[in-house]
Protein backbone atom coordinates (compact mmCIF):
# COMPACT_ATOMS: atom_id res chain seq x y z
CA UNK A 1 0.00 0.00 0.00
CA UNK A 2 2.73 2.46 0.99
CA UNK A 3 4.78 1.54 -2.10
CA UNK A 4 1.86 2.17 -4.45
CA UNK A 5 1.06 5.44 -2.67
CA UNK A 6 4.64 6.72 -2.89
CA UNK A 7 4.99 5.59 -6.50
CA UNK A 8 1.82 7.56 -7.34
CA UNK A 9 3.04 10.57 -5.36
CA UNK A 10 6.22 10.83 -7.42
CA UNK A 11 4.29 10.54 -10.67
CA UNK A 12 1.86 13.24 -9.54
CA UNK A 13 4.66 15.55 -8.38
CA UNK A 14 6.42 15.22 -11.73
CA UNK A 15 3.22 15.80 -13.66
CA UNK A 16 2.95 19.22 -12.00
CA UNK A 17 5.90 20.26 -14.17
CA UNK A 18 3.69 19.90 -17.24
CA UNK A 19 0.65 21.40 -15.57
CA UNK A 20 -0.61 24.92 -15.11
CA UNK A 21 1.41 25.16 -11.93
CA UNK A 22 4.55 25.91 -13.94
CA UNK A 23 2.94 27.47 -17.02
CA UNK A 24 0.96 30.41 -15.69
CA UNK A 25 2.44 33.40 -13.90
CA UNK A 26 2.76 32.88 -10.17
CA UNK A 27 1.49 36.38 -9.47
CA UNK A 28 -1.70 35.67 -11.40
CA UNK A 29 -2.17 32.26 -9.76
CA UNK A 30 -1.24 33.38 -6.23
CA UNK A 31 -4.75 34.36 -5.02
CA UNK A 32 -6.08 31.01 -6.26
CA UNK A 33 -3.27 29.04 -4.59
CA UNK A 34 -3.78 30.94 -1.32
CA UNK A 35 -7.51 30.25 -1.44
CA UNK A 36 -7.03 26.53 -1.97
CA UNK A 37 -4.29 26.20 0.64
CA UNK A 38 -6.63 27.89 3.12
CA UNK A 39 -9.41 25.57 2.02
CA UNK A 40 -6.98 22.65 2.41
CA UNK A 41 -6.67 23.48 6.11
CA UNK A 42 -10.41 23.36 6.70
CA UNK A 43 -10.95 19.63 6.09
CA UNK A 44 -8.38 18.86 8.77
CA UNK A 45 -10.38 20.79 11.29
CA UNK A 46 -13.31 18.60 10.25
CA UNK A 47 -11.57 15.29 9.60
CA UNK A 48 -8.93 15.47 12.32
CA UNK A 49 -11.29 14.88 15.23
CA UNK A 50 -13.18 12.23 13.22
CA UNK A 51 -10.29 10.01 12.13
CA UNK A 52 -9.19 9.07 15.67
CA UNK A 53 -12.62 7.99 16.94
CA UNK A 54 -13.25 6.18 13.63
CA UNK A 55 -10.07 4.16 14.10
CA UNK A 56 -10.96 3.58 17.75
CA UNK A 57 -14.60 2.69 17.53
CA UNK A 58 -15.64 1.62 14.05
CA UNK A 59 -14.86 -1.96 13.13
CA UNK A 60 -12.40 -1.76 10.24
CA UNK A 61 -12.18 2.00 10.75
CA UNK A 62 -8.46 2.04 10.05
CA UNK A 63 -9.06 0.39 6.68
CA UNK A 64 -11.88 2.78 5.93
CA UNK A 65 -9.60 5.81 6.32
CA UNK A 66 -6.86 4.35 4.13
CA UNK A 67 -9.06 2.82 1.44
CA UNK A 68 -11.30 5.87 1.16
CA UNK A 69 -8.41 8.36 0.98
CA UNK A 70 -6.57 6.28 -1.65
CA UNK A 71 -9.74 5.60 -3.68
CA UNK A 72 -10.69 9.28 -3.60
CA UNK A 73 -7.21 10.21 -4.77
CA UNK A 74 -7.43 7.70 -7.63
CA UNK A 75 -10.72 9.21 -8.82
CA UNK A 76 -9.53 12.82 -8.49
CA UNK A 77 -6.23 12.03 -10.24
CA UNK A 78 -8.14 10.49 -13.12
CA UNK A 79 -10.25 13.65 -13.42
CA UNK A 80 -7.15 15.81 -13.12
CA UNK A 81 -5.42 14.01 -16.01
CA UNK A 82 -7.88 15.64 -18.41
CA UNK A 83 -7.76 19.04 -16.75
CA UNK A 84 -4.09 19.81 -16.22
CA UNK A 85 -4.53 22.97 -18.26
CA UNK A 86 -7.98 23.99 -17.11
CA UNK A 87 -9.23 26.19 -14.27
CA UNK A 88 -10.38 22.99 -12.53
CA UNK A 89 -6.71 22.06 -12.08
CA UNK A 90 -6.45 24.03 -8.82
CA UNK A 91 -9.39 22.55 -6.87
CA UNK A 92 -8.52 19.06 -8.06
CA UNK A 93 -4.81 19.34 -7.27
CA UNK A 94 -5.61 20.62 -3.78
CA UNK A 95 -8.24 17.91 -3.29
CA UNK A 96 -5.41 15.45 -4.02
CA UNK A 97 -3.31 17.23 -1.42
CA UNK A 98 -6.07 16.88 1.18
CA UNK A 99 -6.29 13.17 0.30
CA UNK A 100 -2.53 12.81 0.81
CA UNK A 101 -2.73 14.45 4.22
CA UNK A 102 -5.68 12.30 5.31
CA UNK A 103 -3.78 9.21 4.14
CA UNK A 104 -0.69 10.30 6.11
CA UNK A 105 -2.73 10.93 9.27
CA UNK A 106 -4.50 7.58 8.89
CA UNK A 107 -1.33 5.61 8.14
CA UNK A 108 0.70 7.13 10.96
CA UNK A 109 -2.15 6.55 13.40
CA UNK A 110 -2.51 2.91 12.38
CA UNK A 111 1.13 1.82 12.40
CA UNK A 112 1.37 1.83 16.23
CA UNK A 113 -1.58 -0.57 16.39
CA UNK A 114 -0.05 -2.81 13.74
CA UNK A 115 3.30 -3.16 15.48
CA UNK A 116 1.53 -4.11 18.72
CA UNK A 117 2.57 -3.80 22.36
CA UNK A 118 6.02 -5.33 22.08
CA UNK A 119 6.80 -4.06 18.59
CA UNK A 120 9.24 -1.30 17.78
CA UNK A 121 7.35 1.66 16.35
CA UNK A 122 10.54 3.31 15.14
CA UNK A 123 11.61 0.23 13.16
CA UNK A 124 8.11 -0.30 11.82
CA UNK A 125 7.88 3.23 10.51
CA UNK A 126 11.47 3.11 9.22
CA UNK A 127 10.61 0.02 7.20
CA UNK A 128 7.55 1.75 5.77
CA UNK A 129 9.63 4.84 4.96
CA UNK A 130 12.26 2.76 3.14
CA UNK A 131 9.67 0.99 1.04
CA UNK A 132 7.97 4.32 0.33
CA UNK A 133 11.20 6.10 -0.55
CA UNK A 134 12.35 3.32 -2.88
CA UNK A 135 8.98 3.29 -4.60
CA UNK A 136 9.13 7.11 -4.77
CA UNK A 137 12.53 7.08 -6.49
CA UNK A 138 11.33 4.39 -8.92
CA UNK A 139 8.16 6.41 -9.54
CA UNK A 140 10.28 9.49 -10.22
CA UNK A 141 12.44 7.69 -12.78
CA UNK A 142 9.38 6.12 -14.42
CA UNK A 143 7.64 9.52 -14.37
CA UNK A 144 10.47 11.17 -16.30
CA UNK A 145 10.05 8.53 -19.03
CA UNK A 146 6.27 8.99 -19.02
CA UNK A 147 6.62 12.78 -19.31
CA UNK A 148 8.79 12.29 -22.36
CA UNK A 149 6.52 9.67 -23.96
CA UNK A 150 2.99 10.79 -23.13
CA UNK A 151 3.35 14.05 -21.23
CA UNK A 152 1.84 15.04 -17.89
CA UNK A 153 -1.65 13.53 -18.52
CA UNK A 154 -0.18 10.03 -18.90
CA UNK A 155 1.88 10.49 -15.70
CA UNK A 156 -1.27 11.50 -13.75
CA UNK A 157 -3.25 8.57 -15.17
CA UNK A 158 -0.51 6.21 -14.00
CA UNK A 159 -0.58 7.94 -10.58
CA UNK A 160 -4.36 7.28 -10.45
CA UNK A 161 -3.73 3.62 -11.24
CA UNK A 162 -1.09 3.47 -8.52
CA UNK A 163 -3.46 5.00 -5.93
CA UNK A 164 -6.17 2.51 -6.95
CA UNK A 165 -3.74 -0.40 -6.52
CA UNK A 166 -2.79 1.10 -3.15
CA UNK A 167 -6.47 1.09 -2.13
CA UNK A 168 -6.72 -2.58 -3.14
CA UNK A 169 -3.56 -3.35 -1.15
CA UNK A 170 -5.02 -1.48 1.85
CA UNK A 171 -8.02 -3.82 1.76
CA UNK A 172 -5.62 -6.70 2.31
CA UNK A 173 -3.73 -4.97 5.15
CA UNK A 174 -3.80 -6.87 8.46
CA UNK A 175 -6.12 -5.54 11.14
CA UNK A 176 -4.66 -3.85 14.20
CA UNK A 177 -3.84 -6.05 17.14
CA UNK A 178 -6.46 -5.93 19.89
CA UNK A 179 -5.39 -3.67 22.75
CA UNK A 180 -6.79 -2.97 26.15
CA UNK A 181 -9.14 -0.02 26.26
CA UNK A 182 -7.52 3.03 27.85
CA UNK A 183 -9.46 6.01 29.20
CA UNK A 184 -9.26 9.11 27.05
CA UNK A 185 -7.92 11.03 30.06
CA UNK A 186 -4.89 8.69 30.20
CA UNK A 187 -4.20 9.20 26.50
CA UNK A 188 -4.51 12.97 26.86
CA UNK A 189 -2.23 13.02 29.90
CA UNK A 190 0.41 11.03 28.02
CA UNK A 191 0.25 13.33 25.02
CA UNK A 192 0.81 16.32 27.30
CA UNK A 193 4.03 14.96 28.76
CA UNK A 194 6.94 17.32 28.37
CA UNK A 195 8.96 15.00 26.10
CA UNK A 196 6.05 14.30 23.76
CA UNK A 197 5.14 17.98 23.53
CA UNK A 198 8.73 18.98 22.79
CA UNK A 199 9.04 16.25 20.14
CA UNK A 200 5.71 17.23 18.58
CA UNK A 201 6.82 20.89 18.43
CA UNK A 202 10.12 19.94 16.77
CA UNK A 203 8.34 17.69 14.30
CA UNK A 204 5.82 20.44 13.53
CA UNK A 205 8.75 22.79 12.75
CA UNK A 206 10.17 20.24 10.29
CA UNK A 207 6.76 19.80 8.67
CA UNK A 208 6.39 23.60 8.48
CA UNK A 209 9.80 23.86 6.80
CA UNK A 210 8.82 21.11 4.36
CA UNK A 211 5.65 22.93 3.27
CA UNK A 212 7.55 26.20 2.96
CA UNK A 213 10.47 24.77 0.97
CA UNK A 214 8.30 22.77 -1.44
CA UNK A 215 6.38 25.88 -2.53
CA UNK A 216 9.11 28.48 -2.16
CA UNK A 217 11.78 26.49 -4.01
CA UNK A 218 9.19 25.41 -6.61
CA UNK A 219 8.48 29.06 -7.38
CA UNK A 220 12.18 29.99 -7.40
CA UNK A 221 12.97 27.12 -9.79
CA UNK A 222 10.23 28.35 -12.12
CA UNK A 223 11.44 31.95 -11.89
CA UNK A 224 15.01 30.94 -12.70
CA UNK A 225 13.84 29.13 -15.83
CA UNK A 226 14.94 25.66 -14.79
CA UNK A 227 13.94 22.85 -17.17
CA UNK A 228 11.65 20.01 -16.14
CA UNK A 229 14.44 17.54 -15.40
CA UNK A 230 15.96 19.84 -12.72
CA UNK A 231 12.61 20.17 -10.95
CA UNK A 232 12.18 16.39 -11.21
CA UNK A 233 15.65 15.82 -9.77
CA UNK A 234 14.91 18.10 -6.79
CA UNK A 235 11.67 16.18 -6.13
CA UNK A 236 13.60 12.89 -6.39
CA UNK A 237 16.27 14.11 -3.98
CA UNK A 238 13.59 14.60 -1.27
CA UNK A 239 12.59 10.94 -1.65
CA UNK A 240 16.23 9.85 -1.66
CA UNK A 241 16.88 11.91 1.50
CA UNK A 242 13.92 10.17 3.15
CA UNK A 243 15.39 6.79 2.27
CA UNK A 244 18.88 7.65 3.54
CA UNK A 245 17.34 9.14 6.68
CA UNK A 246 16.06 5.76 7.83
CA UNK A 247 19.67 4.49 8.02
CA UNK A 248 21.07 7.76 9.38
CA UNK A 249 18.49 7.64 12.18
CA UNK A 250 19.69 4.19 13.26
CA UNK A 251 23.27 5.46 13.33
CA UNK A 252 22.37 8.62 15.29
CA UNK A 253 20.27 6.67 17.77
CA UNK A 254 23.36 4.85 19.01
CA UNK A 255 25.00 8.14 20.02
CA UNK A 256 22.15 10.51 20.86
CA UNK A 257 18.75 10.41 22.46
CA UNK A 258 15.67 11.08 20.35
CA UNK A 259 15.25 14.74 21.31
CA UNK A 260 18.86 15.41 20.35
CA UNK A 261 18.20 13.69 17.02
CA UNK A 262 15.28 16.05 16.42
CA UNK A 263 17.41 19.08 17.29
CA UNK A 264 20.16 17.93 14.96
CA UNK A 265 17.67 17.35 12.18
CA UNK A 266 16.47 20.97 12.54
CA UNK A 267 19.97 22.45 12.75
CA UNK A 268 21.20 20.31 9.83
CA UNK A 269 18.28 21.44 7.69
CA UNK A 270 18.94 25.06 8.73
CA UNK A 271 22.59 24.77 7.60
CA UNK A 272 21.73 23.53 4.11
CA UNK A 273 18.88 26.05 3.82
CA UNK A 274 21.33 28.84 4.69
CA UNK A 275 23.81 27.59 2.11
CA UNK A 276 21.09 27.48 -0.54
CA UNK A 277 20.00 31.01 0.41
CA UNK A 278 23.53 32.30 -0.20
CA UNK A 279 24.06 30.40 -3.44
CA UNK A 280 20.89 29.28 -5.17
CA UNK A 281 21.57 26.99 -8.11
CA UNK A 282 20.39 23.60 -9.34
CA UNK A 283 23.02 21.65 -7.28
CA UNK A 284 22.18 23.47 -4.02
CA UNK A 285 18.45 23.03 -4.67
CA UNK A 286 19.07 19.28 -5.02
CA UNK A 287 21.16 19.35 -1.80
CA UNK A 288 18.31 21.17 -0.05
CA UNK A 289 15.86 18.51 -1.25
CA UNK A 290 18.17 15.82 0.09
CA UNK A 291 18.54 17.60 3.45
CA UNK A 292 14.78 18.09 3.66
CA UNK A 293 14.09 14.39 3.09
CA UNK A 294 16.85 13.45 5.52
CA UNK A 295 15.63 15.81 8.27
CA UNK A 296 12.03 14.68 7.85
CA UNK A 297 13.00 11.03 8.03
CA UNK A 298 15.40 11.34 11.00
CA UNK A 299 12.89 13.58 12.80
CA UNK A 300 10.09 11.12 12.23
CA UNK A 301 12.12 8.18 13.58
CA UNK A 302 13.06 10.19 16.68
CA UNK A 303 9.47 11.33 17.18
CA UNK A 304 8.24 7.74 16.94
CA UNK A 305 10.83 6.66 19.51
CA UNK A 306 9.69 9.32 22.00
CA UNK A 307 6.01 8.52 21.51
CA UNK A 308 6.70 4.80 21.95
CA UNK A 309 8.49 5.44 25.26
CA UNK A 310 6.51 8.34 26.75
CA UNK A 311 3.01 7.78 25.39
CA UNK A 312 2.55 4.01 25.02
CA UNK A 313 -1.24 4.19 25.28
CA UNK A 314 -1.84 7.45 23.46
CA UNK A 315 0.09 6.29 20.40
CA UNK A 316 -3.05 4.52 19.23
CA UNK A 317 -6.30 6.09 18.23
CA UNK A 318 -7.75 9.54 18.61
CA UNK A 319 -5.07 11.39 20.58
CA UNK A 320 -2.36 10.39 18.14
CA UNK A 321 -4.56 11.14 15.13
CA UNK A 322 -5.15 14.60 16.56
CA UNK A 323 -1.42 15.14 16.88
CA UNK A 324 -0.77 13.89 13.34
CA UNK A 325 -3.41 16.28 12.10
CA UNK A 326 -1.63 19.21 13.73
CA UNK A 327 1.63 18.13 12.09
CA UNK A 328 -0.06 18.14 8.68
CA UNK A 329 -1.48 21.59 9.45
CA UNK A 330 2.10 22.70 10.09
CA UNK A 331 2.93 21.66 6.52
CA UNK A 332 -0.02 23.63 5.13
CA UNK A 333 0.91 26.69 7.24
CA UNK A 334 4.48 26.62 5.86
CA UNK A 335 3.17 26.35 2.30
CA UNK A 336 0.72 29.19 2.90
CA UNK A 337 3.44 31.51 4.21
CA UNK A 338 5.65 30.71 1.20
CA UNK A 339 2.86 31.67 -1.19
CA UNK A 340 1.60 34.73 0.70
CA UNK A 341 5.02 36.22 1.50
CA UNK A 342 6.14 36.60 -2.16
CA UNK A 343 9.67 36.79 -0.77
CA UNK A 344 12.64 36.70 -3.18
CA UNK A 345 14.35 33.29 -3.27
CA UNK A 346 17.31 34.14 -1.05
CA UNK A 347 15.25 36.15 1.45
CA UNK A 348 12.65 33.42 1.97
CA UNK A 349 15.34 30.79 2.54
CA UNK A 350 17.31 33.10 4.82
CA UNK A 351 14.17 33.81 6.85
CA UNK A 352 13.55 30.08 7.17
CA UNK A 353 17.20 29.52 8.18
CA UNK A 354 16.93 32.05 11.03
CA UNK A 355 13.62 30.56 12.15
CA UNK A 356 15.05 27.03 12.19
CA UNK A 357 18.24 28.10 13.99
CA UNK A 358 16.26 30.06 16.56
CA UNK A 359 13.90 27.18 17.28
CA UNK A 360 16.66 24.55 17.18
CA UNK A 361 18.92 26.46 19.57
CA UNK A 362 16.03 27.31 21.91
CA UNK A 363 15.04 23.63 22.03
CA UNK A 364 18.64 22.59 22.75
CA UNK A 365 19.01 25.15 25.55
CA UNK A 366 15.68 24.15 27.07
CA UNK A 367 16.72 20.53 26.97
CA UNK A 368 20.02 21.30 28.58
CA UNK A 369 18.25 23.09 31.40
CA UNK A 370 15.79 20.19 31.71
CA UNK A 371 18.71 17.78 32.07
CA UNK A 372 20.07 19.74 35.00
CA UNK A 373 18.91 18.39 38.41
CA UNK A 374 16.63 21.40 39.02
CA UNK A 375 15.23 21.35 35.48
CA UNK A 376 14.42 17.65 35.47
CA UNK A 377 12.63 18.00 38.80
CA UNK A 378 10.52 20.82 37.34
CA UNK A 379 9.83 18.93 34.10
CA UNK A 380 8.58 15.87 35.92
CA UNK A 381 6.08 17.84 37.98
CA UNK B 1 -28.38 15.95 27.87
CA UNK B 2 -25.71 13.54 26.71
CA UNK B 3 -27.19 13.33 23.23
CA UNK B 4 -27.34 17.12 23.02
CA UNK B 5 -23.65 17.34 23.81
CA UNK B 6 -22.90 14.90 21.01
CA UNK B 7 -25.13 16.67 18.53
CA UNK B 8 -23.37 20.03 18.80
CA UNK B 9 -19.97 19.08 17.39
CA UNK B 10 -21.66 17.15 14.57
CA UNK B 11 -23.52 20.30 13.58
CA UNK B 12 -20.20 22.15 13.72
CA UNK B 13 -18.53 19.60 11.48
CA UNK B 14 -21.37 19.67 8.98
CA UNK B 15 -21.27 23.45 8.85
CA UNK B 16 -17.53 23.46 8.32
CA UNK B 17 -17.79 20.76 5.66
CA UNK B 18 -20.43 22.82 3.87
CA UNK B 19 -18.11 25.80 4.15
CA UNK B 20 -15.36 23.81 2.47
CA UNK B 21 -17.67 22.73 -0.36
CA UNK B 22 -18.92 26.29 -0.84
CA UNK B 23 -15.33 27.55 -0.78
CA UNK B 24 -14.29 25.02 -3.40
CA UNK B 25 -17.24 25.92 -5.63
CA UNK B 26 -16.55 29.63 -5.21
CA UNK B 27 -12.93 29.05 -6.08
CA UNK B 28 -13.72 27.09 -9.21
CA UNK B 29 -16.07 29.66 -10.65
CA UNK B 30 -17.11 29.52 -14.24
CA UNK B 31 -14.94 32.27 -15.58
CA UNK B 32 -13.61 30.03 -18.34
CA UNK B 33 -16.99 30.22 -19.94
CA UNK B 34 -16.96 34.02 -19.95
CA UNK B 35 -16.94 35.41 -23.50
CA UNK B 36 -14.38 38.08 -22.53
CA UNK B 37 -11.86 35.40 -21.50
CA UNK B 38 -12.35 33.45 -24.73
CA UNK B 39 -12.20 36.67 -26.77
CA UNK B 40 -8.96 37.83 -25.14
CA UNK B 41 -7.42 34.36 -25.43
CA UNK B 42 -8.24 34.29 -29.16
CA UNK B 43 -6.55 37.68 -29.61
CA UNK B 44 -3.38 36.59 -27.78
CA UNK B 45 -3.26 33.24 -29.62
CA UNK B 46 -3.53 34.92 -33.01
CA UNK B 47 -0.80 37.45 -32.16
CA UNK B 48 1.39 34.70 -30.66
CA UNK B 49 1.27 32.69 -33.88
CA UNK B 50 2.28 35.77 -35.86
CA UNK B 51 5.14 36.60 -33.48
CA UNK B 52 6.48 33.02 -33.52
CA UNK B 53 6.40 33.02 -37.33
CA UNK B 54 8.01 36.48 -37.56
CA UNK B 55 10.85 35.56 -35.23
CA UNK B 56 11.90 32.69 -37.50
CA UNK B 57 13.09 30.83 -34.40
CA UNK B 58 13.43 27.07 -34.41
CA UNK B 59 11.93 26.09 -31.09
CA UNK B 60 13.75 23.19 -29.50
CA UNK B 61 12.03 20.36 -27.66
CA UNK B 62 14.90 19.89 -25.21
CA UNK B 63 12.57 21.10 -22.44
CA UNK B 64 10.13 18.27 -23.21
CA UNK B 65 8.04 20.70 -25.33
CA UNK B 66 8.99 23.71 -27.44
CA UNK B 67 8.69 26.62 -25.01
CA UNK B 68 7.45 30.14 -25.66
CA UNK B 69 7.79 32.46 -22.67
CA UNK B 70 5.17 35.19 -22.39
CA UNK B 71 5.73 38.38 -20.43
CA UNK B 72 3.17 41.14 -19.86
CA UNK B 73 4.32 44.72 -20.35
CA UNK B 74 1.91 45.91 -17.66
CA UNK B 75 1.71 43.95 -14.42
CA UNK B 76 -1.16 41.46 -14.23
CA UNK B 77 -2.66 42.67 -17.50
CA UNK B 78 -3.48 39.08 -18.47
CA UNK B 79 -5.67 37.45 -15.84
CA UNK B 80 -5.31 33.84 -14.74
CA UNK B 81 -8.34 32.57 -16.67
CA UNK B 82 -7.04 34.08 -19.92
CA UNK B 83 -3.55 32.66 -19.29
CA UNK B 84 -5.07 29.21 -18.78
CA UNK B 85 -7.10 29.50 -22.00
CA UNK B 86 -3.98 30.52 -23.97
CA UNK B 87 -1.84 27.73 -22.48
CA UNK B 88 -4.63 25.25 -23.27
CA UNK B 89 -5.06 26.59 -26.80
CA UNK B 90 -1.47 25.73 -27.71
CA UNK B 91 -1.18 22.46 -25.81
CA UNK B 92 -0.55 20.33 -28.91
CA UNK B 93 2.06 22.66 -30.41
CA UNK B 94 4.01 24.68 -27.85
CA UNK B 95 4.31 25.01 -24.13
CA UNK B 96 3.30 28.57 -23.36
CA UNK B 97 4.84 29.73 -20.06
CA UNK B 98 3.69 33.03 -18.61
CA UNK B 99 6.59 34.48 -16.63
CA UNK B 100 6.76 36.75 -13.60
CA UNK B 101 10.39 37.64 -14.03
CA UNK B 102 12.43 38.06 -17.17
CA UNK B 103 15.14 35.81 -15.69
CA UNK B 104 12.83 32.88 -16.36
CA UNK B 105 13.30 33.37 -20.09
CA UNK B 106 16.59 35.22 -20.55
CA UNK B 107 19.96 33.64 -19.84
CA UNK B 108 22.03 36.52 -18.49
CA UNK B 109 25.19 34.46 -18.96
CA UNK B 110 24.76 34.38 -22.72
CA UNK B 111 26.19 37.12 -24.94
CA UNK B 112 23.66 39.64 -26.22
CA UNK B 113 21.39 38.80 -23.26
CA UNK B 114 19.79 36.10 -25.39
CA UNK B 115 16.80 33.99 -24.42
CA UNK B 116 17.43 30.41 -23.32
CA UNK B 117 18.51 28.21 -26.20
CA UNK B 118 15.69 27.05 -28.44
CA UNK B 119 13.05 29.26 -26.83
CA UNK B 120 11.33 32.55 -27.60
CA UNK B 121 10.24 35.40 -25.37
CA UNK B 122 7.07 37.24 -26.30
CA UNK B 123 5.68 40.31 -24.56
CA UNK B 124 2.17 41.74 -24.73
CA UNK B 125 0.60 44.99 -23.69
CA UNK B 126 -3.01 45.05 -22.51
CA UNK B 127 -5.86 44.61 -25.00
CA UNK B 128 -7.33 48.04 -25.76
CA UNK B 129 -10.91 48.48 -27.00
CA UNK B 130 -11.12 51.00 -29.85
CA UNK B 131 -14.76 51.28 -30.95
CA UNK B 132 -15.61 47.88 -32.42
CA UNK B 133 -11.94 46.98 -32.76
CA UNK B 134 -9.46 45.49 -30.32
CA UNK B 135 -5.86 46.73 -30.34
CA UNK B 136 -2.87 44.81 -29.06
CA UNK B 137 0.83 45.60 -28.88
CA UNK B 138 3.07 42.52 -29.11
CA UNK B 139 6.83 41.93 -29.27
CA UNK B 140 9.20 39.07 -29.67
CA UNK B 141 12.66 39.00 -28.16
CA UNK B 142 15.54 36.65 -28.97
CA UNK B 143 18.39 38.89 -27.80
CA UNK B 144 19.26 42.52 -27.20
CA UNK B 145 19.80 43.05 -30.95
CA UNK B 146 17.16 40.66 -32.19
CA UNK B 147 13.73 41.91 -31.22
CA UNK B 148 10.72 43.34 -33.03
CA UNK B 149 7.38 44.88 -32.13
CA UNK B 150 4.01 44.89 -33.86
CA UNK B 151 0.68 46.61 -33.31
CA UNK B 152 -2.33 44.45 -34.10
CA UNK B 153 -5.94 45.34 -34.81
CA UNK B 154 -8.73 42.78 -34.49
CA UNK B 155 -12.36 42.90 -35.59
CA UNK B 156 -15.29 40.52 -35.35
CA UNK B 157 -16.23 38.99 -38.71
CA UNK B 158 -19.91 38.46 -39.68
CA UNK B 159 -19.90 35.09 -37.91
CA UNK B 160 -18.68 36.71 -34.70
CA UNK B 161 -15.13 35.31 -34.86
CA UNK B 162 -12.27 37.70 -34.21
CA UNK B 163 -9.96 38.21 -37.17
CA UNK B 164 -6.78 40.23 -37.56
CA UNK B 165 -7.41 43.32 -39.66
CA UNK B 166 -4.74 44.02 -42.28
CA UNK B 167 -1.06 43.41 -41.68
CA UNK B 168 0.38 44.12 -38.24
CA UNK B 169 2.10 47.50 -38.11
CA UNK B 170 5.71 47.66 -36.98
CA UNK B 171 5.84 49.10 -33.49
CA UNK B 172 8.42 50.24 -30.98
CA UNK B 173 9.90 47.63 -28.63
CA UNK B 174 9.14 48.34 -24.97
CA UNK B 175 10.68 45.27 -23.35
CA UNK B 176 14.12 46.35 -22.14
CA UNK B 177 15.83 43.22 -20.89
CA UNK B 178 19.09 44.91 -19.91
CA UNK B 179 17.25 46.75 -17.13
CA UNK B 180 15.62 43.61 -15.73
Amino acid sequence: MQAFHSFGESLFALSLVGSLFFNVSIDAARPRIILYLAVTMAPFAVLGPLIGPMIDRVRGGHLMVLVSSLSARAVVALLLSTQLRSILFYPEAFALLVGAKVYAVGRNSIVPSLVGEGGDLMSGNAQLARVGALAGVLGGAFGLVLLRVGGAPLAVRCAALSYALGALAALRAPGPQPVESVPVATETAEMHRHGVRAAASAMAVIRFATGFIVFHVGFVLKSSGQPAWVIGTVAGSIALGGFLGTFTAQHLRRRHDEQQMLDRAIIGLASVTGLTAIWFAAPTAVALGLALGLAGSVGRRAFDGIVQTDAPHARRGRAFAGLETRLELGWVAGALIAVVSRAPGWLGLLGLTFTLVLIGVTQMLRERSDRSPIGSAQAST
Amino acid sequence: MKSLKRARPRFGHTTMLLGVVVGLCAGCGDKLAEPAVLRDAAVYESALLHLIDSSGVELSDRWADPVVFVETLEPESVDLETQIAVVDGFQDEYRIRFVDEISEAVDFELPDLAVREGTLLVAFGPIVVDGDDLLLHGEYYLGATDAAAFDYRFQADPTGNLVMVGDPVDGVTELVVADA
